[in-house]
């Protein structure tokens, strides 16, 4: 099985529910449990949002490509923009950031935490930025994956 | 997603239904601030109805912590599906938000 589903979504909050229940409905189909639907979810909730606000700027008329594709041991989904692009220094410092603030059991602040929690619920997380092609957040996330079980189901 | 505030001379509830993300956020963060503006002694929020929250939603409870916290106000949390509350443990932010089971026992009534 190699199938994938592209939507284009006007880059706004709005959005954003529509784009929880497709990705929540391709993580069925794949075979997700509840939990991992979740982490999933989240995940691409959270580029998606990070798209919005820092590579358009929240009142752009951008827009947001979302690719998905379905394994049967995985789903791969890339979030693709036309934004200002990613600053991969500064996203790795925060991120450094944010991993010593865990290991050092201290409580994260808000800033960087989307980013933090795409890193906590995937197994792969890969930025690509070019001129011409845009910026793609590239997120793999496995069936059997520990990961997930961070998430739990729904209540 | 649904806000609806209940306020008594000395604390208020916050109840929060549906999604919490970008797009309904703000709606959330209103009723906090215009509560915490009152100066309100305790301020519950009451999760229970939410299925889903993402870093937005939990940005903006930190932000209603520090807004009590500046009145030497409490903020407490309750009824926090599995899957919100363990958002809130991926960030280490359960350590520094008061959580309660539920919404009596977050007033002290249970």
């Amino acid at each position: 099985m190699k199938e994938y589903l592209e939507i284009r979504i006007p880059a706004k909050p709005k959005m954003m529910s529509l784009v929880r229940k497709t990705i929540s409905q391709a993580c069925e189909l794949v075979g997700f449990s509840s939990r991992d639907v979740y982490a999933v979810t989240l995940a691409v909730d959270e580029g998606c949002t990070n798209i919005i606000r820092h590579s358009y700027g929240e009142c752009s008329d951008g827009q947001i490509i979302i690719r998905i594709r379905m394994f049967p041991d995985k789903i791969v989904i890339l979030l693709r923009d036309f934004g200002s692009g990613v600053d991969l220094k500064k996203l790795q410092k925060k991120l450094r950031k944010r991993k010593l603030e865990i290991e050092k059991e201290k409580p994260m602040k808000p800033g960087g935490l989307g980013v933090m929690l795409i890193h906590s619920t995937m197994d792969k997380v890969q930025y690509k930025t070019s001129r011409k092609s845009g910026t793609v957040l590239r997120l793999v996330k496995y069936l059997s994956s520990d990961k997930g079980e961070k998430i739990a189901g729904k209540g | 997603m649904q806000v609806k505030v209940s306020q008594e001379n000395d604390f208020a509830v916050i109840a929060v239904t549906g999604d919490v993300d970008l797009y309904s956020s703000p709606e959330m963060r209103k009723a906090i601030a215009d509560v915490c503006k009152k100066k309100v002694p305790l301020v519950v929020v009451n999760l229970e109805g939410v299925e889903y929250m993402d870093s937005s939603g939990v940005a903006t409870l930190v932000e209603g912590l520090r807004l009590t916290g500046k009145y030497n106000g409490a903020f407490r949390l309750a009824g926090l599906k599995t899957a919100v509350r363990e958002v809130f443990e991926l960030a280490r932010l359960d350590r520094i938000f008061s959580i309660f089971e539920n919404e009596e026992k977050a007033l002290g009534k249970g």
